[in-house]
């Protein structure tokens, strides 16, 4: 009897056919700059999101420590400034060298991380006007925080449950649980390099940052309480 | 800024075409960061650290050809 293997029953020879792209263009509509029209916050911006409804763009800006609010026409897409919130100046705090910004899945929050604070900041969303209000900031070694030292990528897992923190000199992850009525975020734990799994040698960073090794880690959410499973890949 | 076209069956990339500060048009784009697409696909938002700016891009929905 003739063996076939059930990979090659599995896996198609050939790709079905696709219809070649043969165009997509951008074009330039916009540009916004700190200190322009009255415009702030963007000084040396590092990263931006834009939110699951589309009306408002956040941006990080690292000089600045910063986070932007812009509203955004649907019709358009341009883009008008509406709000600056600032570290140290009406109480936020954990924006020194704000690095990245992202908007929770259910649009009611916004986190950014800050790298000179070691910390992560959480604002919650005005859903009818895109404006921000300061939460809370987490930072590195207070109450029993650890894993933020350098705090730089960010993620918040689809089903908003969970936010992650990358911290650079930390060689860890931290993981929080987030509450999406307040924004506010519970610490959980870390994963640190060389730890329960973690290859030693290799420091965590996802992202960008010169003279920095990279490495990339495929992290396995559990379905119950948000922790994460390493996997190398 | 470099835009490629992304198969659904692989997830291989192609590359479409770059869009570069200075060029047709795009200013304030020095050292772009972070790149961000409407939820609509009808806009591309970039981030210019040099330039502390955000840029503002309309986007055409891709034609299929053969």
């Amino acid at each position: 009897m003739k063996h076939v293997s059930k990979s090659s029953v599995l896996a198609p020879t050939f790709e079905p056919f696709e219809p070649r792209i043969l165009l997509s263009t951008h074009t330039f509509l916009q540009s916004l700059q700190d200190g322009i029209g009255g415009v702030d916050g963007l000084n040396q911006a590092y990263s931006l999101d834009i939110s699951p409804d589309g009306r408002n763009v956040y941006v990080a800006a690292y000089a600045d420590k910063s986070v932007a609010v812009f509203s955004r026409d649907a019709a358009s897409g341009l883009l008008t400034y509406q709000q600056v919130l600032k570290d140290g100046v009406g109480g936020v705090d954990g924006l020194n060298s704000a690095s990245i910004v992202k908007v929770s899945p259910d649009g009611l929050s916004v986190y950014v991380t800050g790298q000179g604070d070691n910390a992560i900041a959480a604002f919650s969303r005005d859903t009818t006007t895109g404006l921000l209000t300061y939460r809370q900031v987490l930072k590195d070694g207070v109450g029993g925080v650890d894993g933020l030292y350098i705090a730089y990528g960010l993620a918040i897992s689809p089903d908003g449950a969970n936010v992650y923190v990358t911290g650079g000199y930390d060689n860890a992850i931290a993981m929080f649980s987030r509450n999406s009525a307040t924004s506010q975020l519970s610490y959980m734990g870390l994963l640190r390099n060389g730890v329960g799994g973690f290859t030693p040698g290799r420091t965590v960073w996802p992202g960008r940052q010169p003279g920095r090794s990279e490495c990339l880690y495929h992290l396995r959410q559990r379905r119950l309480g948000g922790h994460l499973l390493p996997q190398h890949l | 800024m470099g835009i490629f076209s992304r198969s659904i069956y692989s997830g291989s990339l192609t590359f479409v075409e770059r869009v570069m500060n200075g060029w047709a048009g795009v200013a304030n784009m020095d050292r772009p960061d972070s790149v961000t697409l409407s939820p609509d696909g009808a806009n591309v938002y970039v981030s210019g650290n040099n330039s502390s700016s955000v840029v503002v891009f309309t986007r055409t929905p891709p034609t299929a050809g053969d």
